[in-house]
């Protein structure tokens, strides 16, 4: 198994979030390309905000979700962690300018946090996130806020 | 749960960090916390007694075993499925 790295200052521009998880809600997305298709899995992620702190104190919403088709948004290349492993199958956006299409109810997290707090969540060898090889079903990483209008930094490995 | 084989989560706040476990449920995939120095498959309905993963609240989980691999197998099924229907 390769290990991928992406985040959402690899390319194009970062958006800045909203009060809902809207058009420039999702920094990242990794998902499968009818091309190569093939299983992936998520290993570990880091997120946090990536603007100065609003004046008032207020709280930023991250949430995982699956997704089933695609959005607009950049296309980055997954760097991979050891310079053998062959190019990744798997297809990164990042900085969405129109959300992809979730799966109704199919957070696999959602973390309220301070705005200046940060998180990071590395799986265990048992419960690594998949997602199929089917075209487009991926992962989103997304965030919105009732005041914070920054942009927000979505870290992901993965592997297939 | 320290030294087992389940995921972790880190928090870096303006609290301090906070660190805990997180495994991911066996069936649907959601990220579970925990508390320190609770141990998650100690909670009812914990772990499935057929799969013996660790399972989250979500009353799905609970009904059948239905493991998240199945899952992946049925969806990649599913898809293939109406590729070919759509193609004719």
């Amino acid at each position: 198994m390769a290990k991928y790295e992406v985040n959402n200052r690899l390319a194009g521009t970062q958006q800045n979030i909203s009060t809902t998880f809207g058009a420039t809600s999702v920094a990242v997305g990794i998902n499968a390309t009818t091309a190569a298709l093939c299983r992936g899995r998520l290993v570990e992620f880091a997120f946090g905000a990536d603007g100065a702190p609003n004046a008032s104190d207020t709280q930023i919403v991250y949430d995982v979700s699956r997704m089933t088709a695609a959005g607009t948004a950049t296309a980055a290349t997954p760097l991979a962690q050891d310079t053998l492993s062959s190019a990744c199958q798997t297809s990164a956006f990042v900085n969405y300018t129109a959300a992809p299409t979730v799966t109704a109810a199919s957070s696999l997290k959602t973390f309220a946090l301070n705005q200046r707090a940060t998180q990071r969540w590395v799986a265990g060898p048992d419960d690594k996130l998949s997602w199929p090889a089917t075209a487009a079903s991926g992962l989103v990483f997304r965030a919105l806020s009732p005041v914070y209008a920054a942009p927000v930094l979505f870290h992901v490995t993965f592997e297939e | 749960m320290r030294g087992t084989r389940h995921g972790v989560l880190i928090t870096n706040g303006p609290e301090g960090t906070i660190e805990e476990d997180a495994p991911a449920c066996a069936h649907c995939g959601h990220i579970m916390s925990v508390k320190p120095f609770c141990d998650p498959a100690a909670f009812p309905n914990g772990r499935c007694k057929i799969c013996n993963g660790l399972i989250c609240d979500n009353p799905t989980c609970h009904e059948r075993c239905d493991p998240m691999e199945k899952k992946l197998e049925r969806w990649e099924r599913d898809a293939k499925l109406l590729e070919s229907m759509q193609s004719g």
